[in-house]
């Protein structure tokens, strides 16, 4: 039996939490996955956690997402008398009235005792569970809250605000103990502030989590960091070495920072083709949008790699689908010259119609559309004219405008 | 001059500027007469005249004698010595080696070549290499772009003059006047996507760089011009090389519109039973009773050998497709062809028609589901997985008064119970075909809970007449809440 729950568990929780790096998490998920089956509810319950998504653990365990697999497990765990599954259910309601009955514990107070304790004792997932116990409010229904106790509001929110910065000292514990998470929460500590307890923001403390984080050797953290020590012209090479050492323990958007380096030379030469290997490494993350936007922006412009189309469209069309429309222009082009596409002229003018920000692409996609009546826009060589004009040095414009002439009453036609 | 004369029989545009030029011989014989008129008067006044008279005179008809005498030597000189005209003299400048320029009859042979090619704005001509108007400047040559309207008012009348301007690395200045300004700025624009690391900000800035800065300035020029026309150079080898005028989708689920017959065979040589990759094309090719080819797509069989599929798309909008199973040679010519834009009629070559199916509908999203609860000291929690057991424990919790009230939402359909004493206040949503209806009433605890409970199980039905509705009210709750929104 380990110091604070059963061997697997202790074992378990190192590889996925508190040692992280690539490959660590699947031997860590099979030692929960055993002692789940044989009824070990605080294994039920990290095992649940490996089901929650990355917001809840390292994404790139690359454990599978399934919200009805952490229900049933989170449940079966209270049932099982796991006190951090009562807690850990609290924060992500599940802590359903049913749930409730069937938890051995007199209360959730009782609960929460037993993960106090070992918090005490030096567990750090348990520090951080106690931490957000006070950072979220939880506190208030574990000790019964009831304001009409209380003689008066300053009163309350006296006891709210007590409450409140109990929560720091625990989730600074756990972070310098090995467990990542708890810098979440201190950075939104720090970010946020809590404005209606009179606590305010304090945001020039974050820099330091930062490299705290990144020295503790968290790859999240490490990449973080490079990417902040990346902007500072003076600073560059520490950045890269740090988005590198997270690149090696398999944090896949370190390589972006790393492309990014590559690509714009940022304390190493230029190297394109280096540049686009990086970026491409990231695209096994399919819910990424920003390694599919780099190829594709590479691909699109042919600039130092052999210019692709194709992959171009097909990038951008991927990162558009993750939520990023930062392409929509030059996809537009494409759509609209049939570059590595057929030909869509509604399509191109739909794409343009999504960006608020004005670029010289955008313009030409719309001068084209209103000069030439495409795509369902009404033709108006006039209004084409003036979107070409706007696009500035952007030579297909330029070519395009040639194609226009102002007639005798000062009428733009095509020549 | 013999041998010159028989040069200008040839060449169109230098023709015009050289023996073109002799149509201004009458004018200038014409000042001269004008001129000699003038000094005439002036050597012969008459008595009565001021005396000033004739020394304006005097003056007059020598200054017009001379614009005569110009204007007669220079139209004689460019027709009869076409080597030594204003257009070649600036055409020589251009060369490296003004000195040891080619003989003239190359020099314009090269121009009309040029020309023969250039694109016209007025009678300013833009060609690959040269500009030509009056004057020739090479386009490589061309470090500044301008132009400048001028306007002028003589006897209270107003005219404009449009004025290209050139400098060339020697900082000489070409100067070509056209006739409107939409003329000037397509030619501004059109030199300029020629020249595009050109100066066009501030002629006179440039004009008057320091010799060094100048150099500086033309070497930074060099670096980028020499710079564009490699990558120009490459774009269009690789273009030759890849016309990207068709995509395939790899077996990797990657596209790419970078096709050579290699990555074609690779595709082939490496797919596994039940595997496909299809090319699309991006250029028109046309069957008269098929339609216009939209793709190619190659499958391997289950057993030895692969079946190609093209799909044309009808004049109609309909698709239609046809099928032919080859060997891996076959399935190879055929695909490989296509790269060369040719393909066989699949009709006469005897492909079989294949049934075209719609691609599958997208399912339906999850519908809306929420629990949340009230608890007595104001607590609310909210649930989005919950089951009929954490319902019941709700409604055993609103029994109990554990709860002071609980809301349900599934989907459209929505109960939310407020505990006032002895009863509860509840509201209801009900989606009908026209709208969705609020309600609300009073009811025991235990009426409330039932309902909640049969929500869940989708069977709430009350008897909603004897309700009351607040379907208006709602609605104008909710669009003033939007103005608000807006505002």
């Amino acid at each position: 039996m380990g110091r604070f729950f059963s061997d697997a568990v202790e074992q378990a929780l190192d590889l996925i939490y508190y040692h992280i790096q690539a490959g660590s998490g699947a031997e860590g998920f099979k030692l929960l996955s055993e002692a789940a089956k044989a009824g070990d509810g605080d294994a039920e319950y990290f095992l649940s956690r490996c089901f929650s998504g990355s917001s809840y653990v390292w994404r790139y365990h690359g454990f599978p997402e399934d919200d009805d697999t952490v229900s049933e497990l989170i449940h079966r765990a209270i049932a099982h008398g796991s006190a951090a599954a009562v807690l850990g259910a609290m924060r992500c309601g599940e802590l359903t009235p049913s749930a409730k009955k069937t938890m051995p514990f007199s209360s959730l107070k009782e609960a929460w005792e037993v993960v106090y304790k070992k918090a005490e004792g030096g567990e750090p997932f348990c520090q951080y569970m106690i931490g957000n116990t006070y950072f979220w409010g939880d506190t208030l229904e574990i000790d019964g809250f009831d304001p009409d106790q209380y003689p008066s509001q300053e009163a309350v929110a006296r006891h709210l605000r007590d409450e409140f910065l109990k929560a720091l000292p625990w989730f600074e514990r756990a972070f310098d103990n090995g467990l990542d998470l708890a810098g979440n929460n201190i950075n939104n500590y720090y970010r946020d502030g809590r404005e209606s307890l009179g606590l305010p923001a304090q945001p020039d403390k974050i820099a330091d989590t930062l490299r705290r984080g990144a020295e503790h050797g968290y790859p999240n953290w490490m990449t973080d960091y490079g990417s902040k020590l990346l902007e500072d012209p003076n600073r560059q090479a520490e950045g890269l070495e740090w988005a590198k050492r997270a690149a090696e323990k398999g944090q896949l958007d370190a390589w972006i920072d790393i492309g990014d380096a590559y690509a714009n030379g940022k304390s190493v030469p230029v190297d394109m083709p280096y540049a686009l290997q990086c970026y491409e490494k990231v695209l096994a993350r399919q819910d990424y949008p920003y390694g599919f936007m780099r190829v594709g922006k590479l691909c699109y412009f042919g600039n130092g790699v052999p210019q692709d189309y194709a992959r171009a469209v097909q990038c951008f069309e991927r990162s558009r689908a993750l939520g990023n429309d930062w392409a929509n222009a030059y996809l537009a082009v494409c759509y609209l010259c049939g570059y590595g596409c057929q030909r869509d002229p509604a399509r191109a003018k739909s794409l343009v119609e999504e960006v608020k920000w004005t670029s010289p692409e955008k313009n030409f996609v719309l001068g084209v559309l209103y000069a030439q009546g495409l795509g369902g826009a009404p033709q108006d060589i006039a209004k084409g004219v003036a979107f070409l004009q706007k696009a500035g040095d952007y030579r297909p414009a330029k070519e395009e405008l040639m194609h226009y002439k102002k007639g005798f009453f000062g009428k733009w036609k095509r020549r | 001059m013999k041998g010159e004369k028989s040069i200008m029989a040839k060449q169109s545009f230098c023709r015009k500027h050289t023996v073109g030029r002799l149509k201004f011989l009458p004018l200038g014989l014409l000042f001269m007469f004008f001129g000699i008129g003038c000094l005439y008067v002036g050597l012969h006044p008459d008595e009565g005249d001021p005396g000033y008279l004739r020394w304006v005179a005097l003056g007059a008809g020598v200054f017009v004698v001379l614009i005569g005498l110009l204007e007669c030597f220079l139209s004689l000189r460019d027709s009869l010595f076409p080597s030594h005209s204003t257009l070649a003299k600036s055409i020589r400048s251009q060369l490296p080696d003004p000195e040891n320029a080619p003989p003239v009859k190359e020099l314009f042979e090269m121009v009309d070549n040029d020309v023969a090619e250039a694109k016209w704005f007025g009678k300013v001509a833009v060609g690959k290499e040269w500009v030509f108007g009056d004057e020739g400047v090479l386009i490589s040559r061309i470090r500044g772009v301008f132009y400048k309207i001028d306007t002028h008012y003589y006897n209270r009348k107003r005219s404009v003059t449009y004025k290209l301007k050139l400098v060339d690395d020697r900082r000489q200045l070409h100067v070509y006047v056209l006739g409107s300004e939409q003329t000037m700025m397509d030619a501004y624009n059109y030199i300029r996507l020629l020249v595009p690391e050109s100066w066009t900000n501030n002629m006179d800035a440039l004009l008057a760089l320091p010799e060094e800065e100048f150099g500086a300035f033309n070497r930074d020029f060099c670096i980028k011009r020499d710079k564009r026309i490699q990558q120009e150079a490459e774009q269009a080898a690789d273009r030759a090389e890849f016309p990207q005028d068709i995509v395939l989708y790899q077996l990797d689920g990657v596209s790419t519109s970078r096709v050579s017959a290699k990555l074609v065979t690779e595709q082939l040589d490496t797919m596994e039973q039940n595997e496909q990759f299809r090319l699309q094309l991006l250029w028109d090719f046309s069957l008269p009773h098929c339609g216009t080819m939209k793709t190619m797509t190659c499958f391997k069989l289950p057993a030895e050998g692969y079946w190609i599929v093209t799909v044309y798309e009808r004049p109609d909008g309909s698709n239609a497709a046809w099928g032919k199973a080859m060997n891996r040679d076959g399935a190879l010519d055929c695909l490989t062809h296509l790269l060369r834009h040719e393909a066989q009629d699949p009709v006469q070559a005897g492909w079989n028609a294949v049934e075209v199916r719609a691609a599958p509908a997208q399912s339906r999203q999850e519908a809306f589901k929420k629990l949340t609860i009230e608890q007595a000291n104001g607590l609310r929690d909210e649930y989005e997985r919950f089951t009929r057991a954490d319902v019941e424990a709700a409604a055993d919790g609103l029994a109990d008064e554990t709860y002071r009230a609980v809301q349900l939402f599934l989907g459209s359909w929505c109960i939310m119970i407020h505990l006032e004493g002895d009863t509860a206040l509840v509201h209801a949503t009900k989606p009908c075909p026209d709208k969705l209806r609020f309600y609300s009433t009073r009811a025991r605890v235990s009426q409330a809970t039932a309902w909640l409970l049969q929500l869940m199980d989708g069977r709430l039905d009350p008897d909603f007449s004897k309700w009351k509705d607040e379907t208006d009210e709602m609605e104008r709750t909710i669009l003033q809440q939007n103005k608000d929104g807006q505002a």
